[in-house]
């Protein structure tokens, strides 16, 4: 059974892109207590070391940034505009609660002047905080403070939503592996920073650590709903190993050493193509002279929206399958 | 050298971008004809290397992945539903030969509903890929035996057919025929004495921006790098600026070449009576040069590409002739350098 | 400062081919680093050495422009445009190559369009710069292809404590890190000029392998969309409003202690300032943040109205307070407070 209360409080932690430090100071207390060694980056990347015996490096990794709208101004009558970080469907951010890093909330609506709430975009968006002058409203907002949706934790059977499961659920995932593991290699868990703005703080973790090799966690989406685009991957049938997303093609030798370690233990895995999308997988193989580096994914439906949607039974496959694979001896190699 | 085998040998072989392994293996036989110092790094790229070891490093790239497609889908009819991996119109696909890379290699065609059973509207639109069906002929329980989704499918790997005037047509010469171009300037450089060590890379996912030639390029940290690559000749529907004549070398020069290395190719040329044109892109050359420019602080790049018709499709186009002399345009290059190399770098301003 | 923004901007110095920005800003870097050097981009590099952290000011020595592409059988050239909306080519004069070949964008007479041709968009690749040349082998006398084409506009002060000039993005940088170098700071001090920016952050990625720096100051020019049309939200900048101090562009997300560091510089040091309220567009601090194991970048721009034109406007205010908001953050140490 997966620990429900740690899952939770992560997925609850403020942590868009670039403003990480809530989020990655509570998941420091999950791991602090298993791990050698544990320090931030100068980008903000939380890494825990577990030591092994083999001399060899493994990095795990797995973004806690989440998708979040960046107030670029406050005008006369207290309402705040906003501009997206990460990949924002101004559709789905309008008429949502939000919420500021300091505790603000506020509600999303957009200017009904031109046109329906389908054909929305960013600029015509805006924060009502209940403000109802400039002042007021700076009281409490800054320019340059994000705000992210507030989201409920919805259990339904085996399944759960929520907003921020990308990649919260990822991050737990390589929390719950980094307390249980027996690994022989040393362990780099890297929650990483920015992944949602272009990948940007995986690279600069994996130059530092310069891994043997590195598995990323994230979500994927599946093609199970209905009159979804066509996707092999479905909710419900294991932990994914990604053959590739738009960001990286994961080298078959990586991708047979994965498919090896869940086979001996049993575990439920599906091949993964991704067809939009990119992963930290891609930043960490370009890095320096090129590093092995692969994927297992938990499926998940409607990303980057406030009620992204997962099955336990991936999350404890993809746990069982990072476990597995960091306890193989031989790594993969060219 | 026999050109034409080496092109038949590379050109059959399945190397969609990000699984090269098997035309690494026959590049890296290739290479050891003319050198024991052969290897591959963490992204597969395959090195071979001659010349002066204390010399500077010349390092020569070509990519050795192609276009393709993958396996994203099995239905319930056992017919495989494809992706593009980098760079296939799928307008070509409908009727193709195809192989499907399984547990077995599988014969396949790519099939699309018949004109006369579309409506009017829709027989003008081009295919999308998702229109598009790839076809084993075998039952659902064999396909789902023999294939999974991520496997690889690529144009059926006829050899080259021999055209009019040594032009020659087939599949994958974007950019293997570049391959071959380094491998004869491997056998021409073996009569010099080269003052510099010469690193002949071929490179992985160019097609793919996966990273090959960034690699590559802080592997070897170069003290000057030329990529080579295929460019448009005259085709149908082209203007003059879009394309270099087929007989000639083109020679890039812009923002992603460092000007002496544009000077450094077209002294070669010239000196070899050999015919180039200028080749201009102000930015982005959409080659391996563009990674390499940047790695490591900064490497003087150099691109010499081959004129070549219908670029992605199986019956790519090329003149031997000019191949050939692309080879002595880069055996020229690494000839010419001298131990004044750093100096001939300067930029002049 | 001013006088040397102006010889900056009159310069020609399109991405690929900053020769001649380089030469001018080295000659004067000289003076006062301790070694000044070029890399193999031709990024240039004047180094102050020091103890502590190492901080890099930076800024691109590139402006947008065209190169030639090939010569038509009626002598007319073909270019290629890089960061240049077509809409403002046309009826401009510019200079090609080294020799600085005089020639003119032109197009059909008003008098030739019909109706429909009034509202299309003449494209790049419609559009020809005509040098006087009888036929292709005449033009190719004077220019070759590969040869940079730059517009004529020369760097003036007008209005009420306005400049217009083509060039202010990025000139205005590279004034004030040359002012900067005349000045000591407690650190290890790079003023780094940078290449080919505008072609997507080029020069500053292999520059940032060579300083290696633990902050990075990015000095440049920034779009000021104070447009009548234009709402508070979409303004950008202002230009008067004084320099801007960057929370995100499209590259970055600046670490908020940095960005509180920048602000605090400016109000401790009664320095006018703006946030610059825009997300999009890149700088070379994308590039820098989040090379090698990455370091702490920050940004401050000087407005600039019609940028990537051949005529953009700056405040000459805002351009002497920016540098003044650079010297302030280095000399009162604000790099220490910001890793």
């Amino acid at each position: 059974m997966f620990d429900k209360d740690m899952l939770k409080s992560i997925l609850a932690a403020y942590g868009p892109s670039g403003r990480e430090q809530t989020v990655s100071d509570v998941i420091r207390s999950y791991v602090e207590p298993f791990a050698d060694e544990v320090y931030n980056d100068t980008l903000g990347n939380l890494i825990a070391v577990k030591k092994g015996t083999s001399g060899k490096k493994v990095m795990l990794s797995a973004h806690m940034d989440q998708i979040g709208l960046i107030v670029v101004d406050i005008d006369e009558k207290g309402f705040l505009r906003v501009s997206n970080v990460g990949g924002v469907n101004p559709v789905v951010s309008l008429a949502r609660e939000v919420q500021f890093e300091n505790g603000t909330h506020g509600v999303t609506y957009f200017e009904t002047e031109k046109h329906g709430a389908k054909d929305a975009t960013m600029p015509e968006l805006f924060v009502d905080i209940g403000a109802t002058t400039r002042e007021e409203a700076e009281a409490k907002v800054q320019i340059g403070d994000v705000a992210v949706y507030v989201t409920n934790f919805v259990e339904m059977g085996s399944r759960v939503s929520s907003g921020a499961l990308d990649d919260r659920i990822a991050c737990a995932a390589v929390v719950e592996a980094f307390r249980t593991m027996q690994n022989v290699h040393d362990v780099y868990a890297v929650f990483t920073v920015q992944e949602e703005v272009g990948l940007r703080g995986a690279g600069a973790a994996a130059y530092a650590i310069e891994p043997d090799l590195n598995i990323s966690l994230d979500v994927t989406g599946t093609g199970d709903t209905p009159k979804c685009g066509r996707m092999s991957v479905k909710l419900g049938a294991g932990a994914t190993v990604k053959v590739m997303d738009s960001s990286v093609i994961v080298p078959p030798v990586v991708r047979a050493f994965l498919v090896e370690a869940a086979d001996e233990k049993n575990i439920r895995w599906q091949p993964e193509v991704l067809r939009a999308g990119g992963t930290d997988t891609g930043a960490v193989q370009r890095t320096r002279g090129g590093i092995l580096s692969g994927c297992i994914s938990i499926p998940t439906r409607y990303i980057h929206s406030p009620v992204e949607t997962a099955d336990m039974g991936d999350y404890e496959a993809a746990v069982q399958l990072v476990c597995a694979a960091v306890a193989k001896q031989e790594l993969p190699h060219r | 050298m026999d050109i034409f085998k080496a092109i038949s040998d590379l050109t059959t072989l399945p190397g969609v971008t990000g699984n090269e392994a098997a035309v690494s293996r026959a590049v890296q036989g290739y290479f050891r004809a003319h050198t024991d110092d052969v290897w591959i790094d963490a992204m597969g790229n395959t090195y071979g290397r001659i010349g002066n070891p204390d010399g500077p490093t010349l390092l020569v790239m070509a990519h050795m992945d192609e276009v393709g497609m993958m396996v994203t889908d099995i239905e319930e009819n056992g017919m495989l539903r494809l992706r593009s991996v980098a760079g296939v119109d799928p307008r070509v696909l409908p009727g193709s030969e195809v192989r499907v890379f399984g547990r077995e290699i599988l014969p396949a065609v790519v099939g699309a509903l018949p004109p006369h059973l579309q409506n009017a509207d829709d027989k003008d639109k081009a295919y999308k890929i998702d229109d598009l069906v790839c076809d084993t002929g075998l039952p659902v329980e064999r396909v789902r035996e023999l294939v999974q989704v991520g496997d690889n499918v690529t144009f059926a790997p006829f050899p080259p057919m021999k055209l009019k005037n040594n032009f020659i047509a087939g599949k994958t010469f974007d950019d293997r025929a570049c391959i071959v171009c380094m491998l004869e300037a491997m056998d021409i450089l073996k009569n010099y004495k080269l003052h510099c060590n010469v690193v002949f890379c071929a490179s992985v996912q160019e097609e793919s921006a996966g990273g090959g030639a960034k690699a590559g390029g802080y592997n070897i940290h170069p003290a000057m790098a030329i990529a080579m690559d295929v460019c448009h000749a005259p085709q149908p529907g082209a203007k003059p600026t879009d394309y270099v004549e087929f007989d000639k070398v083109s020679v890039c020069r812009g923002g992603n070449i460092h000007p002496k290395m544009f000077e450094k190719i077209k002294a070669s040329a010239t000196e070899q009576n050999l015919p180039w044109e200028t080749d201009v892109c102000i930015a982005h050359t959409g080659t391996d040069a563009w990674a390499l420019q940047v790695e490591r602080g900064g490497i003087p790049t150099g691109l010499i590409s081959l004129p070549l018709r219908y670029m992605h499709t199986s019956v790519e186009c090329i003149s031997l002739d000019t191949l050939k002399n692309c080879a002595k345009v880069i055996a020229g290059v690494a000839a010419n350098i001298g131990a004044d190399w750093e100096e001939t770098l300067c930029l002049d301003d | 400062m001013l006088g040397r923004l102006e010889a900056l901007c009159n310069l020609n110095g399109v991405s690929g081919d900053e020769g001649r920005v380089r030469r001018y800003i080295r000659d004067i870097a000289k003076e006062y680093a301790d070694e000044v050097w070029v890399d193999a981009m031709g990024n240039l590099y004047a180094h102050k050495k020091g103890e502590g952290r190492r901080v890099m000011a930076c800024a691109h020595m590139d402006e947008v422009g065209m190169i030639v592409w090939g010569a038509m059988d009626n002598g007319l050239l073909a270019y290629q445009a890089g960061g240049i909306d077509p809409r403002v080519v046309v009826s401009k004069r510019v200079v090609i190559g080294p020799d600085e070949v005089p020639g003119v964008i032109g197009s059909k007479a008003i008098h030739l369009q019909s109706r429909e041709e009034f509202s299309h968009v003449l494209g790049h690749n419609e559009l020809f710069i005509d040098i006087g040349a009888k036929d292709k082998a005449d033009a190719l006398k004077y220019v070759n292809p590969g040869d940079y084409v730059s517009f004529t506009t020369k760097w003036e002060r007008y209005g009420e404590d306005k400049m217009k000039a083509k060039a202010l993005d990025d000139r205005v940088g590279c004034a004030i890190a040359l002012e900067l170098l005349k000045n000591s700071y407690d650190c290890d001090f790079y003023a780094v000029f940078t290449v080919q920016e505008e072609l997507g952050l080029r020069g500053a990625q292999a520059a940032v392998y060579n300083v290696k720096p633990e902050v990075a100051l990015i000095l440049e020019g920034t779009t000021a969309n104070d447009m009548p049309e234009a709402e508070g939200h979409q303004h950008v900048t202002k230009v008067g409003a004084g320099p801007a101090i960057s929370f995100m562009d499209g590259g970055t997300i600046v670490r908020p202690k940095m960005f509180e560091a920048l602000k605090r510089t400016a109000e401790e040091a009664g320095i006018p300032f703006q946030i610059r309220q825009g997300t999009r567009g890149g700088t070379d601090a994308g590039a820098i943040h989040k090379a090698l194991s990455g370091c702490i970048a920050g940004g401050i721009s000087v407005p600039c109205r019609y940028i990537h034109s051949p005529s953009s406007v700056a405040s000459i205010r805002d351009f002497e307070n920016a540098y003044k908001l650079a010297d302030s953050f280095l000399k009162t140490k604000k790099f220490d407070e910001v890793l």
